[in-house]
Parts: structure tokens; sequence; C-alpha cells
């Protein structure tokens, strides 16, 4: 007996998205699963005719959550189409006309202000009601929290006794089961969690203030152009003093407020105030540092010393403070040693603790694309790399092969040309089976096609290789911040190499080649899964590579609740396989690391700020008496932006002119836009080898509910992809013809 | 957002502070004496508010975000952990206590107390800062000119974005306000419906956007589920659909719309030139639906904050909605500049203080005009309030910002920042299209009829 289990609408993401799971009562798994984005603007529709040098305006539209990255794609987009020359040509050398040096740092530190912002939003105002039920504190806004299900399945409070193995927080149990603890328990943690979800609101509006600095006003900046910004990022100052633009900066990312860096000290440590040792009260001092939070799970204090037990032994709830405390280093078990909790970190890995079975849960397609962020200067590579990972074979590369004769003509990075898009499963016509690359994009809206069930597309990736265990052909392929570092080896790798805790270690200094570097090597890479989270005591919270799920309920995952019921269902094999590395906990713990990663590296991009230099490559060249930027739009061309907005692999197509419309020339006759969502939501479709649900929906088949009512196992599935769906845009035949409609009334 | 402070917990709050404050024993009895009094603009009980969004992007809800995190929970959020950490906390023990202090040993974070200026802005209004001198609008507070707002309070109540249940819960619980009432709505994002092209295309241009399945789930097969709210269609219900259901059925309920952001106001870039999905304002759709419930404009891409909350929190004191201009917005926030004058007056690139059209290129000095700059076709307060204002008030950028220059009328021209691009008229009726499709296109620009061409 099967039954139909919807949320429509999904809250706590960008846009409209429903979800439809068929759920069989016996096994109490979900067997299918369909994402529908139900929301539809055709805004490749209205580029159409529009000079070229207005896309960065109309094309941040599509979403308010991560303008940037679609302001930074759109940019580059232009920027290619015209002739101007960044990180997309490195291979070659420089180009003549080149993006200035100034203009590539802003974009960087504009897009990477918007993957801070929208990165804490994520996990404190779209995540975390997930797990903690602050209905009951008063302390958030109605609005924000309720309504909400169950009780029983959000964390509380602290177990004081160690029965669970851990200092970890208790999930209500749902039936009392022995060995449990009651609710509610000593120390309840519900008001920290609610009071860091208050902070938290401060943090990201304080990001969108430095982004602001740059960006003329957040969200949708107003300083896009082909060439990359308009502004120079501050004048220099004839006394020599820190501009006001600077001290600011500082004061917001890192020094805390009224910053005089001069006199200075950490409150808490004594020690100055750097990037590296930040104001709890900045932004850097929210997010907290990879460090302390592993210290947290190895029970050792901030200065250094240990503490006892391979997780530090019991807390001390009455002694819990928000700030950080230094711990009384004296190793005994009971006494107030105190983490360095408040931060964002630190939250991240309270949720791990109480949910361990979300590693396991919510598992996707197991490949993973990147496009690459963050341009390098000229002739240097993209800080967060482009590359592709498939079943933890990590392929920076493919070869390219001469068609005639079948030798290998080149090592190139990942090819936008190797991606399609598919509808069949989509509101839109189009032949059955037709796959477009986005420069033949040709669809038209049909909200009453049968079969289909979304206004998503569905993008395919080419996998080259069958050495990785997936088939070759067009795939589904999963993008975001866990992607990112997946496809740059640096979430699941090989133990010799680049993952362990050493080199992450490394990376909190600064050294900007220490952790998304470029180009490695010209050879795949493969990936011997280890648990890059093991600290120096050998106990990690993650599970180890290919750990299989089985009894949740006791050693260091204290998970009650759903512990008790995955053990009560017919077999644990029945839901997801062993540890695969792309599970919900992993995509929020990647998420809250890069967090940290881009915010620390936002002081290293604003410090090569050149003050007289300018940011626009239009202004940087003499084009001769009378003539100006206008002289740049070509008549006709074509070109491409690609880039990593913070939910994933973002890409802008443009074609200007068409020789066929005299009308056309110099004016935008296709755009078309690939958002990471789109990749995410993307419906099932059969791409040549059989059906393949797309990432979001693969992850959701499989997932045990409890009450089939409210399904929340599938919420916080769907929110561990950040989705935002108002990004979904399609293209249009320009034809303005009539559809004749069979008029649908809605059913009932 | 629940931006009620109990007088109880007010009082508690202020009596824990009174000395940092400076209140004396006299100033506490009359604040007790103006909490008493009912808040006559507002009759009970509260109404609620519902944020719908349509053909949106939810900008309109992220710029909120960077102005709610002041006042949630009744506090400013700095007075929020001020408050946690005050020896005469309102919430129960055991919750960890701390001293307040500024920067010395007994408080090494350094919580500034001045913060609660900014708490009564917004939640206790002017006749208590009038009472009590520390709690008076700092100057150049964007509260500047707004009506008293003595007791008002918001309780944001259903928000797609932020809520924490889904699905069904957030169904029946939008029918238990709407139904239930008093509400006022606010709309982001435009409204896909018949379009003055082609009206047959309505039922198919509604489809553009579904806002929630009235269904109770689950069920088995498709199909078959009992609705959640009886007066709409079962299965998927869409944005029009919707809003007729909230506007017109239960219009008695609804006490104003508000449409936050250009999209929703005007149309916006969902109905700009070639949009396929007949998108429309609300004003728009509520005529074509003989929908009387009156709409206020808050256009901009997206809107200040302080836009946004300025019409509501003015109907909750007033039970009436603020004096519109003649694009429906509010006029004492979309006036103009300084008397009603576009935003060149306070441009820091004004033509009278160099040529007109100066800049030739993006990123040049000078007035911005040559490059198709709407600043003289824009009335706002963009240049003046600007944008993502600091915490400690300091001035940031805007759209047009260039660094160090101050304008003619005695406004600072800019922030810290700079950005000098050419204003794109985001409150206007005329966005993004301005009869040129372009933005940088300065001969349709001289056809305007306004600055240049009067």
């Amino acid at each position: 007996m099967a039954k139909i289990v919807k949320l429509a609408p999904i809250d706590r993401i960008e846009g409209h998205l429903d979800i439809e799971t068929v759920v069989s009562d016996a096994t109490k798994l979900t067997t299918d699963a369909k994402c529908q984005a139900v929301m539809f603007r055709g805004i490749e529709e209205i580029m159409k005719k529009r000079d070229p040098r207005d896309a960065p305006i109309i094309t941040q539209r599509p979403c308010g959550v991560c303008p940037t990255s679609h302001g930074v794609a759109s940019s580059k987009n232009i920027g290619d189409a015209f002739g101007f020359r960044c990180d997309n040509d490195f291979v070659n050398g420089p180009d003549p006309i080149d993006v200035p040096n100034n203009g590539r740092l802003l974009r960087n530190l504009a897009l990477g202000c918007n993957y801070v912002m929208s990165h804490l939003v994520h996990f404190y105002h779209l995540v975390a009601l997930d797990y903690v039920n602050v209905n009951s504190t008063g302390l958030i806004p109605k609005g924000f929290a309720c309504p909400n299900y169950d009780d029983r399945f959000y964390a509380r409070g602290i177990d004081p006794t160690g029965s669970l193995g851990a200092p970890a927080y208790t999930v209500n149990n749902i039936g009392g089961a022995a060995g449990t603890v009651p609710s509610p328990v000593v120390g309840d943690l519900t008001a920290y969690f609610a009071s860091q979800y208050v902070r938290a609101l401060k943090f990201r509006r304080m990001a969108h203030q430095i982004h602001a600095l740059f960006a003329g006003k957040m969200p949708h900046v107003s300083n896009f152009t082909p060439g990359a910004m308009t502004n120079k990022p501050y004048d220099s100052s004839p006394t020599g003093a820190d501009p006001a633009v600077v001290q600011k900066f500082r004061e917001i990312l890192y020094a805390g407020p009224g910053y005089a860096l001069s006199d200075r000290t950490h409150p808490l440590n004594g020690q100055p105030i750097t990037v590296s040792n930040p104001h709890p009260e900045s932004i850097l001092g929210f997010i907290g540092k990879p460090t302390d939070f592993w210290n947290w799970v190895n029970g050792v204090s901030v200065t250094g010393t240990p503490l006892g037990g391979p997780l530090g032994g019991p807390f001390d709830p009455a002694a819990l403070p928000l700030w950080a405390q230094v711990g009384d280093g004296s190793g005994t078990a009971g006494t107030n040693w105190q983490p360095y909790i408040g931060t964002h970190l630190f939250d991240v890995v309270a949720a791990a603790h109480v949910f361990p079975e979300y590693f396991w849960i919510g598992t996707g397609v197991n490949r993973h694309l990147a496009w690459g962020a963050f341009e390098g200067a000229v002739g240097d590579a993209p800080w967060i790399g482009t590359g592709h990972a498939d079943n933890r074979l990590c392929t920076r590369f493919r070869t390219h092969v001469n068609p005639t004769t079948g030798a290998v003509i080149g090592w190139y990075p990942v090819d936008h040309l190797d991606s399609v898009e598919m509808v069949d499963s989509s509101w839109y016509d189009d032949t059955a089976g037709k796959k477009r690359h986005m420069w033949q994009g040709k669809t038209k809206w049909n909200p009453d096609k049968a079969g289909a069930y979304s206004y998503a597309k569905s993008p395919r990736y080419y996998n080259a290789s069958s050495g990785t265990g997936h088939p070759v052909g067009h795939l589904p392929y999963e993008v975001g911040p866990l992607s990112r570092m997946m496809a740059n080896a640096k979430y699941v790798v090989d133990d010799g190499g680049l993952g362990n805790p050493v080199v992450l270690n490394a990376v909190v200094s600064g050294d900007r080649t220490g952790y998304y570097p470029g180009i490695l090597s010209d050879v795949d890479q493969t990936l011997v899964p280890t648990n890059p989270w093991i600290g120096g005591s050998g106990v990690g919270i993650f599970p180890s590579a290919g750990q299989a799920p089985t009894d949740f309920t006791a050693g260091p995952y204290g998970s009650i609740l759903y512990g008790n019921y995955l053990n009560a269902l017919a077999s644990p094999a029945v839901y997801k396989s062993n540890y695969t590395g792309d599970g919900v906990l992993d995509r929020i713990a990647a998420r809250a690391l890069e967090t940290y990663y881009v915010a620390k590296h936002l002081w290293y991009w604003f410090n090569q700020l050149d003050p007289n230099e300018t940011s626009n490559v239009t202004r940087r060249y003499n084009w001769g008496e009378g003539k100006g930027w206008k002289e740049f739009v070509p008549k006709y061309s074509k070109g491409v932006g690609l880039t990593e907005a913070p939910r994933g692999a973002l890409g802008h197509w443009i074609k200007i002119g068409n020789r066929k419309k005299k009308k056309l020339k110099g004016k935008i006759s296709k755009y078309q836009i690939i958002t990471p969502t789109a990749w995410l939501v993307s419906p099932k479709v059969d791409a040549g080898l059989g059906d393949a649900h797309g990432p979001m929906e693969e992850s959701l088949v499989g997932t045990p509910l409890q009450i089939f009512d409210e399904p929340i196992e599938l919420l916080r599935i769907v929110h561990s992809f950040d989705p935002c769906l108002a990004c979904t845009v399609h293209v249009m035949t320009p034809k303005k013809e009539k559809v004749a409609e069979a008029i649908v009334e809605p059913a009932g | 957002m629940n931006l009620r402070i109990t007088r109880r917990q007010f009082l508690q709050y202020c009596t824990a502070s009174a000395a940092a404050l400076g209140l004396s024993q006299t100033d506490l009895l009359k604040l007790e004496e103006v909490l008493a009094t009912p808040n006559t603009g507002c009759s009970s009980p509260t109404p609620s508010v519902i944020w719908l969004s349509g053909q949106a992007c939810t900008a309109c809800q992220i710029s909120m975000l960077n102005r709610v995190a002041m006042v949630t929970g009744g506090y400013y959020d700095g007075d929020m952990i001020d408050a946690l950490y005050s020896t005469a906390s309102p919430l129960p023990p055991p919750y960890p206590q701390a001293p307040v202090g500024t920067g010395t040993p007994a408080d090494p974070v350094g919580l500034e107390l001045d913060v609660v200026k900014d708490v009564a802005d917004l939640v206790v209004g002017d006749a208590v800062s009038a009472v009590v001198p520390q709690l008076q609008p700092s100057p150049g507070s964007p509260r500047a000119g707004w009506a008293p707002f003595p007791n008002g309070y918001i309780t944001l109540e259903w928000i797609s974005t932020t809520m924490a249940g889904a699905g069904e819960l957030t169904v029946r619980h939008l029918q238990s306000i709407v139904e239930g009432g008093p509400f006022i709505l606010l709309l982001d994002g435009s409204i896909p419906t018949a379009s003055p092209s082609d009206p047959t295309l309505q039922t198919r241009n509604e489809k553009a956007c579904f806002v929630l399945d009235n269904v109770d789930y689950p069920e088995w097969p498709a199909g078959t589920g009992a609705k959640v709210i009886s007066a709409l269609n079962a299965g998927p219900v869409t944005l029009a659909n919707c809003l007729r259901w909230i506007c017109d059925t239960n219009g008695a309920n609804c006490l104003a719309a508000i449409a936050t952001g250009t999209c929703s106001s005007y149309g916006g870039i969902p109905a700009a030139q070639g949009s396929p999905t007949g998108a429309t304002s609300m004003e728009a759709f509520f005529a074509q639906e003989g929908i009387t419930t009156p709409v206020v404009n808050v256009p901009g891409c997206p809107p200040h904050p302080d836009w946004m909350v300025y019409p509501v929190a003015y109907y909750l004191i007033h039970s009436a909605l603020p004096e519109l201009d003649q694009w429906g917005r509010p006029k004492a926030v979309f006036s103009g500049s300084s008397d009603g004058e576009p935003f060149c007056y306070d441009c820091p690139n004004k033509p009278t203080q160099g040529t007109p059209d100066a800049a030739q290129e993006l990123g040049d000095s000078g007035c911005l005009g040559g490059l198709g700059c709407k600043g003289p076709y824009t009335f706002g307060d963009c240049p003046v309030r600007q944008k993502n204002t600091a915490d400690d008030g300091t001035l940031m950028n805007w759209c047009v910002g260039a660094q160090g220059s101050g304008a003619p009328s005695g406004h600072v021209g800019s922030g810290i920042g700079e950005s000098r691009h050419p204003c794109q008229g985001c409150i206007q009726p005329d966005f993004p299209d301005w009869s040129g499709l372009t933005t940088f296109d300065q001969k349709t620009n001289r056809k305007i009829k306004g600055f240049y061409n009067p």
C-alpha cells in the first residue's frame, strides 16, 4: 500500500518548490520523488533585443539572495562576448584586453561577501528550524518560527549522565525506550540556539553592509559592467591614514565594533585582534574557526590543554556561556571547561552530534560538478578550481581527442560544451529526448504538457570515463559547496595528500594556495575516502568512509528518536547504503567550512586592491577620439560566463546579433542561464541511459518517514541543498505565437 | 516580525538599565503612564501580517531582513543579548547571567547600550522618547518624520521564506488567518494573469505561479485527497486564485494590501517588454478583479527596509494608510530628496557641480546623465537615506554614490563607499524599460519628459 506525501509549499527556501513523494506503508520508505518548480517568469525572453550592457542589471533579478553571482556571471559573459579576458583565457596567456586586476578583485570581493551572507542566512534562518524548536522560548518573532511539527522531532537539552557516551544533545524520545533521557533535560539549550538565530540576523546583515561598499547596494548590485565594475575601491588618502572604507571593512569583517587596530585586544584571550584572532562581534568572530570546534570535539580547551577523554567528558551546563571562555586547563572531568561556542561552526557540529543519521540520509547521485569561481590574476587559475568528482573520483581534466584520429590532443578543464538541457519532464514543448546546449536553446512554454511536472529543465553533464564506476553518457550532477570541495579533492581525499587535518590547519593561516588550489596536475586523481574531520585523538564526529549505517542510539552518536526508529525498521540496509560523503550533514558541513574559508579570503583580496587603479576595462584603454565604450558592443558575437553561486555552478550564455534579423545587430538575440538549482531540482529524464532523477529527487528516494503527516525528514533533505527556485529561467521561442490551448480547469 | 515588548518586559529592562540609561524614578513613572495608554490607532486584536510571494526573487524580503534584525523579538538584537545578560533579565533562569558593561572586565565584549534608541525607533515610538530623553532618536535617524508609534507592533504570521513548517501545516495556518482576520497583506513579486495583448491566455498565464496545494496529504491515489480550504479549488492553487480568496472572498478581513517592491507595485522586470506570462501589478490585478482593498505601493528593486515598514507601522497607529503620491507610494518616503525634486538635487555628481553629462565612461567622475542615468526622472530618498547603512549609522553607499563629494543640497552625497553607476530608476513605474530597452542610451533618455526635457 502506498501513499502520496507532498509538501506544497516547501518553506524556508528561496522561491516556489513543491516536493511530492510516494511512500510505502510497509517499509515506511519513500519509493519515488518529484521536485516541482512551480513559478515561471521567462527572464530569458525579456532579455531579447536589449543592449548587452544591460544584461548584469536584468539577470541579477532572477534571485535576490544570490544576485551577485548572476552579476558576476553576466559581467564575465558579456565581457567574453566583447573580447575581454580574465581567467577565461589563462591557458593561452595574457590578452591585450584584460579586465583590470582591481576589477576582478572587486568581483571576487562582491561574490565572497554574497557567499558569507547567503551561507549564514541559510544555516540559521532556513535550516536551523529543522533541528531546533524555538517557539517556546518567546525569543523568536512568531512569523519566523510557527507553525511547527511535533516537539519530539527537535533537539532539546544535554544528557548530563553521559549514558549516551558523549556530551551530546538529546532528541526527545518518541517512545520512552530504555536508556533514554526524558524531556526537558537539564540545561535546555533551546534558548542558546534561539539566541544564535537572532545573532545570525545581525551578522548576515553586516555581510551585506560590506558588500555594499563595493556593490552600491544589496540586494541587487548596482555597478557590474562587461569589464568588471565601475568603481574604484577607495581613494588613496593624502594623509596616509586608513581610508574610512578600509576601517569599516576591517571592523565588520574581523576587528569588531569601534575598530581601532592599534589598541584592540581580544576580549577573551587577551591576544591582539587579527583576522586570525577576530573579535566575537565581527563576522569572522561569529563564524568561528575549524580548529576551535575540533578542540571541542576532542575536549581540548582553547588554550590547547587536553581535558581528558576522547570527547572531553560531560558538560557542565550550568556554566555554559554564549561567548568563548577560557577553560581552567585542569583536565579534571566535571570541572568548568568551556569550549569556544556561540559560533557558526560550533552550531553545525552540535547539529551533527544530535542527528548523526543524516550523514546517511539524503545521499544524492554521488557525482559533483564545479565550474570554478573567484578569478585569479591573468594567467592564474580561479581560487576554487573547476572539476567534477564521480563516485569520489576527482577528475580535474578531461581528455579532448581528435575525432578523426582518436589521438589525445589536450587536457582541458571541465567543459561547459559537455552540458546539455532536456525538457522531457518540464513544462516546455520540444522534440522528445532532445538535448540542447545553451547556445541552441529553443523551447516553448506549455503548462499543460502531458507528463511534465516542473518549470525546471534537466541539465545533464557528459561523463566521459567509465573508470568511475558511473556509466559513460549524460548524467545528473550535484553542485554546491560540497560539490566544489569534492571536485577540488578537498572533502574526501587521499589520506597521503591533501585532506588530512594538518593541511586544513595550514589553510587557517590564510595561505591562498593551500585550500583551493588551481590546476593540480594533468592526471585524474583517485580519491581514497578518508574521514577528513578526525581530530588528534582519532575519534571523529563524522563517519568513516564506507561506514555502514547500524545502531544510532549508542556510541558517540546519541540520537535516540530517529536511531530507535531506524533500528526498528525491517532492515537497516533498506535505507541508504554505506557512507558516501554526500548526505544531508555533509552538505551542511561543507557549506559551513566554505563560509569560513571565503570570509577569511576576503581580507586577502581586499589587501591586493590598488587605490589608484580603475576597476573597469573600458576606462583602461583609449579607444580614440570621440569613441567610447559603446564601441565595445559587437554586432555579432557569442559569449559564456561561468562562476559558482553560493548554491553551486552557475553559467550564463549570450548570443549577440542574428544574421537573419538585422534589427538584432548589436543586441541580445539569445540569453540563457543555467542555475545551480536547475541542476539540483531537475526532474527525471532519460538521457540515453534510462530514467534518471536529478540530485534532489534521488536524495529523497529511500528515506524513512516517521510520521507521514509530518515529513520533516524530507524538509531536512531539501534544505541541505539550499535551493533557490526563482533562479530557474527558460528560453522561449522568439515567435509570439498563440498556443492552441486545451483549457484545463484546475482539478476539483 | 513580532515587535511586541510587553509592558512588563520593557519596564523590567528599563529598571535594570536605569542607571545606564540615566532614568530617574520620575522618568520611569511617566514611562509607565505612557505605556498604560492603549494604542488608539489599533483595535484589538492586533492585525496579523501575511507576506505572500508571487513572481518574486526574494530581494524584498532579504532587504527587509537588513532592517528587521534590529527589532526581532521586541528587542534590537544587541538588546537581545543585553537582555539575556542583564542582571534582571526578563527571561527565566537558568539561563546564564553575565554583567553588561561597556568594554570593561565586567563586560569584555563591550555591548553598547545606546542601541536601545533603535528599539524605541520602531517599537516604542515618539511618545515614549518624548518622556525619556535617552530614547530620543539619534540625529539623522531614519525615523525622522514618522508618525508616533506608541504601543504599535505587528505579528508577521505567514511568510514562506522563514516559517518553520511546510506544506499542509502552513496552508491550515494561512486559512486560520485569512478566514479569521483581520490582517494586512504584503506581496512581493508580480501576478501572472490576463495580458493586455492577449486576454485569452489568462488561464495559461495564471499557471506561471502556484503558491500552495489545497490537499489534505497523504493521499492515495493522486487527486483523491480532501481539500483543506473549502473555498478554494482542490489541488495546486495559483497565486491569482489565492489572491481572489484572500482579498475578494475574505476582503472584509483584509485591511490593506502593501505591494513591496517594483514587481508587485508596477509589474517590474517580470512584466518588462518581452514578458510571456502577463505579469501584472497588484493594483492592476485588483482593478481587473474588482477588488476594493486599498493598495500602497512601496517600489524599489528592492526597496529599502525602512520604506517597507513605514506603511504598516503607519496603519497600526492611525488605522488608515498614509498619504500617497501620484504613483501610489507613501508621500512621506518618496516625495523626493528635497522639496519634491528628483535625485539630481542631492546627487554628488549633480550637473551644477560640473558640466552635465561630464562622465564619458563608467567609472568617470561627474554627472552620469550622458550614460543614461535616470536620476532626473526618479523621486525618492535614495541619495539621503542611502543603502545598507552600518549598525553604527555610518552611511555606506548607494547606486550612484561617489566618495568624497558633497551635494549642493547640503546632504552627504555618498557614504564611505562609491559605485558611480547611472541610476536605473528602480522606484519608478517605468523600470526597467524606460521606453528605450536600455539603461545606457542617452538619446532615449533625452526623449523622456522630465529634468532635461520639461
